[in-house]
């Protein structure tokens, strides 16, 4: 139960960072969880740090890049940004959300005195 | 594709764990220090501030080991671990890991030639599309192993039978060729219908294959070249198509060169059109060889139900043919072309490997047994530090399998070498030429999976084994005793005995074996060999149609070869010792048969009255064959001894009548000839009979054949006796050529050379499980001794003497090998009853072979035994009493 959850965290969590990325530009670990948190009004509150644990493997899957710079500032921090495995990604898995997100919504208006 | 460079980059991940670590911690920290800033951004005092980022942050440690596993592959990260550790300890126990790798690489070695002989032999087949598709129809004949087909059973095979897409066929000839360029030639060539390669689904290198209908009559005539023609005649020239050569007298066009290798079916280097029109339309004269693709979905076994049923059809309705043939047969390519004693031979090689490795793999199990009595601490260490014993077991296995992988590598590079010159020596013998031996992907697949298995079975007993103490006692004990309990000996015992009882069984096999082949490759001509030498040829029936032409041309030659300078002499032969013999029925005047009753069989040589006297054999009764001999009127024979000692026991067989049987062409059994004298036993017939079967000596002029021998005794070189005999024969016919030129004593090294080489082999791998037996006893044997040198001590302090010391020990020793031969004798016997009915020519009680084995197994035993009994003898009790 606890492992459906946290998928269902996963899978969102991964766009959700897809999509600051791709419409923030480059940022580091504590600007993007401190984005998701304020989008997502505070409802998400979870450790911080675990925001890495969705970035390295995104990394890995090479739809997103990262490298060391510069903050605004002027600390060191790594950077992320999406790159164009990455954009194809986000399109695919928003289409994918989209429809899913347009299923349940009709299954959720069925009435059922009808 | 995003999934296989997630992959990917977790294995690379492995292997710079701690500077991603250490990045990823820096990573963090940057985070909390932003975190830390924002806080007091919004007001919080700076102290307060930091903890509150950190607690948002979560627990560094637990977030990199997250992040760690996240990032990597945690499952191949402990499996490397466990590697890294493995090689470090092997690398650090240098003797100990060395012998294991060298007995492993002996091994796996020899088992890889093993491999690779029945690879090549059984398994890997021939170079075709889908060759395991093509099967060779045949007669299964009364006598023999197969008969070839005639053209009316090659239509009936074809018209009548469903399982086979298409059927082709080929007839064997050597085929004289020439040109005006070079000199004549003599070829190994084939007749084949027109869908011979399309059969084969065989490609030329250059020009095409036969076309449709060029092998009916009237056709222009084409041929086709193997690639060593190509090579050695036309120097690779590529505009050798639509040249022209003369085949057997008869131009010829050069369609087609076939590519390097490729000789089916019988080391063939020219395909000709085979023109079944021109071919006897009867029953009894069967010269082809019959070939096709199975359809999908049809088994060998249905095929052959369904060719048999043919046959037995045309055998009903012809029943003069049931006294040659039974039924039909179909056989794999294999099984076509391997024949004699080789498959037998080459199992029994695999089986001779299979327990060099079995041996090989008792012996490592001993050594590991002996040093898992230094590991008991380590793994009762483990054991508390909360290993699983899976875990431990997993650790123990990964070092065998890692000892089996190096020992796998080493024993590949040996095979490599060992197959090269295996392979070398066989195709010097004259092997098919499809019969090359190399190493290829089965076979290194296969020592991949033999490396897996030895590893785990030689590791596994001595791995359950230390994995089984409780680590309570073992660290209690201070580590000594420890894993080397009674058990770990009674182990190590039972592995010993069962390494030497193997021992016992190989070396006696080898022996046996060995003994035999010698004795093949040793058995005497009978006859002086030095100075003989042969030469072949073959009259083609285009210019020499008839017997009389024959005659007339050898009568011609001879008088011509004796006269050259240096010859002392020359004779005329079908046959060459030790080879070529062709085998009649034969029956005797006034000898009661019945009637049904096949008679029995002699070989048949036709030659010159000077036979007997070129090659040196004495006759032993009556007299030699003369010049009148084979005239009219006067059919006289001369029998060899061992003919005269089978079939005229007691009797004088000079004067007596022989006469052979009919064939199936022939209408009744031949004329009666009378016996005028016996040749001393000399080797003549197959290599494996030398002595053993019965000659008939007929006179030459009685039918001089087509494909005849010169013999000549001379003190010359071969290479001018060659030269002059090349320029008698071309003075009379200018495209004829002679080949087949060896001295004699080349034909019968030859001949004999595989019994050498399989000789060679067996006493190779007798060696090698020696040298793993000697090693196997003095492992468990110093095992034994470190392990109870305390308890030597003791024994030493209350009074016992060096020899009571040395005593305890050597007695283990020879109870060990008195076990092993208890048990390892009487299997050596039954092994040797089922080698005899394979293949062996020595007795299998034989007691030399006996004899030797028990000397020389007690002697590599005990003295393997003697050092750590010395070292048993010699322990200082004051050292061994306070040895912790």
């Amino acid at each position: 139960m606890g492992e459906t959850k946290s998928d269902i965290l996963q899978g969102t969590l991964d766009l959700m960072v897809l999509k600051t990325l791709d419409a923030m530009g480059p940022m580091h670990g504590y600007g993007i969880a401190r984005r998701i948190e304020q989008i997502s009004e505070e409802a998400l509150q979870v450790n911080q740090g675990t925001i890495y644990l969705c970035l390295i493997r995104l990394v890995q899957k090479g739809w997103i890049d990262a490298s060391w710079g510069t903050s605004e500032n002027n600390r060191k921090a790594k950077f992320y940004a999406i790159s164009k495995a990455g954009r194809k990604q986000l399109a695919a898995e928003t289409r994918n959300w989209e429809r899913v997100a347009g299923v349940i919504g009709r299954v959720l208006q069925l009435d059922p005195k009808k | 594709m995003a999934r296989l460079t997630h992959l990917l980059s977790r294995i690379a991940a492995l292997f710079r764990r701690a500077a991603d670590d250490d990045d990823f911690a820096r990573e963090l920290e940057s985070h909390v220090e932003m975190l830390t800033a924002d806080n007091i951004a919004r007001g919080m005092p700076p102290v307060e501030a930091r903890r509150a980022a950190r607690v948002r942050v979560g627990a560094p440690s637990s977030l990199v080991m997250q992040h760690r596993d996240a990032r990597t592959l945690p499952a191949l990260g402990n499996l490397l671990q466990d590697l890294r550790f493995a090689g470090r300890l092997l690398a650090r126990d240098k003797w100990f890991s060395a012998a294991a790798v060298i007995a492993l690489a002996l091994g796996i070695g020899a088992n890889t030639l093993g491999f690779t002989i029945i690879n090549a032999a059984f398994i890997r087949g021939f170079a075709f599309e889908a060759a395991e598709e093509i099967h060779a129809v045949s007669w299964r004949p009364t006598r023999g192993r197969r008969l070839a087909s005639g053209v009316l059973d090659f239509e009936d095979w074809q018209t009548q039978s469903r399982s086979f897409a298409s059927l082709a066929a080929s007839s064997r000839h050597a085929i004289n060729i020439s040109d005006d360029v070079a000199t004549p030639q003599q070829t190994q060539g084939a007749s084949i219908t027109a869908n011979f390669f399309d059969v084969l689904r065989q490609r030329t290198l250059l020009g095409r294959a036969l076309a449709a209908g060029e092998d009916r009559p009237g056709a222009d005539p084409v041929v086709i070249i193997g690639y060593d023609l190509w090579r050695n005649r036309f120097d690779r020239d590529p505009s050798v198509i639509g040249r022209t050569l003369r085949i057997d007298g008869r131009a010829a066009t050069i369609v087609g060169v076939m590519p390097d290798g490729m000789k089916f079916p019988d080391d063939s280097e020219l395909w000709v059109p085979l023109v079944q029109a021109e071919l006897p339309r009867v029953r009894n004269t069967r010269s082809l060889s019959v070939f096709g693709r199975l359809n999908p979905g049809v088994t060998r076994e249905q095929a052959a139900a369904e060719i048999d049923g043919i046959a037995q059809r045309v055998i009903a309705a012809n029943p003069d043919i049931a006294n040659s043939v039974m039924g039909g047969q179909v056989e794999t390519l294999q099984s076509r072309f391997l024949n004699g004693n080789a498959p037998r031979m080459f199992v029994v090689v695999m089986g001779a490997v299979m327990f060099v490795l079995l041996i090989a793999c008792a012996n490592v199990a001993t050594l590991l047994l002996s040093r898992a009595m230094y590991r008991g601490r380590e793994v009762a260490v483990r054991y508390s530090l909360g290993a699983t014993r899976w875990r431990v077991v997993r650790q123990l296995l990964i070092e065998s399998v890692t000892l089996s992988v190096a020992g796998g590598l080493l024993g590949l590079a040996l095979a490599t070498a060992g197959v090269r010159v295996f392979d070398s020596a066989v195709q010097a013998t004259g092997a098919p030429y499809w019969l090359r031996f190399t190493i290829d992907y089965r076979v290194v697949l296969y020592v991949a999976v033999i490396c897996i298995a030895t590893g785990v079975l030689f590791g596994l007993a001595p791995a359950l084994q230390v994995s089984r103490q409780s680590p309570h006692e073992t660290l209690k004990e201070s580590g000594r005793g420890t894993a080397g309990n009674r058990r770990g000996g009674r182990l190590g015992n039972t592995l010993v005995i069962a390494e030497l009882a193997l021992t016992i069984l190989l070396l006696f096999g080898a022996g046996l074996m060995l003994r035999s082949f010698m004795s093949l490759y040793a058995s005497p001509a009978g006859f002086e060999l030095t100075g003989l030498t042969r030469m072949r040829m073959q009259l083609p029936p285009s210019n020499y149609p008839t017997p009389e032409a024959r005659g007339r041309f050898f009568a011609q030659l001879l008088p011509k070869v004796q006269g050259i300078a240096g010859i002392r002499d020359a004779a005329l032969s079908t046959a060459v010792p030790p080879l070529d013999h062709e085998e009649w029925r034969f029956e005797i005047d006034g000898r009661r048969y019945e009637d049904d009753r096949p008679r029995p069989f002699t070989s048949t040589v036709l030659a010159t009255p000077n036979y007997f006297d070129v090659l040196g054999v004495r006759i032993v009764r009556g007299r030699a064959l003369n010049d009148q001999d084979g005239a009219a009127g006067a059919d006289n024979v001369v029998i060899s001894q061992v003919m005269a000692d089978r079939f005229f026991r007691g009797e004088d067989p000079i004067g007596r009548q022989i006469r052979f049987m009919a064939r199936d062409d022939e209408p009744a059994p031949r004329s009666w000839r009378t016996i005028v004298g016996v040749a001393a036993p000399f080797s003549q017939g197959s290599t494996d009979e030398a002595f053993r079967s019965p000659v008939v000596f007929i006179p030459f002029r009685e039918a001089p054949s087509r494909t005849t021998s010169i013999i000549v005794r001379s003190a010359l070189p071969p290479s001018s006796v060659m030269s002059g005999v090349r320029a008698a024969v071309q003075s009379l016919d200018a495209d004829q050529p002679v080949f087949a030129i060896e001295t004699l004593a080349d034909v019968f090294a030859e001949e004999r050379s595989i019994y050498r080489i399989f000789a060679t082999l067996f006493a190779v791998l007798a060696s090698i499980g020696i040298v793993l037996s000697a090693v196997g006893v003095y492992g468990v044997m110093a095992y034994a001794v470190a392990q109870r040198t305390q308890e030597i001590g003791v024994r030493m302090a209350v009074g016992a003497g060096r020899w009571d010391v040395a005593w305890l020990f050597l007695k283990r020793g020879l109870a060990q090998i008195a076990i092993a031969l208890a048990i390892g004798l009487p299997a050596a016997l039954a092994l040797g009853s089922v080698l005899q009915l394979q293949l062996v020519e020595v007795e299998p009680a034989d007691p030399v072979t006996f004899i030797a084995i028990v000397v020389v197994l007690a002697a590599v035993a005990l003295s393997a035994c003697l050092a750590p009994v010395r070292k048993a003898a010699r322990v200082d009790p004051v050292i061994a009493l306070r040895a912790d």
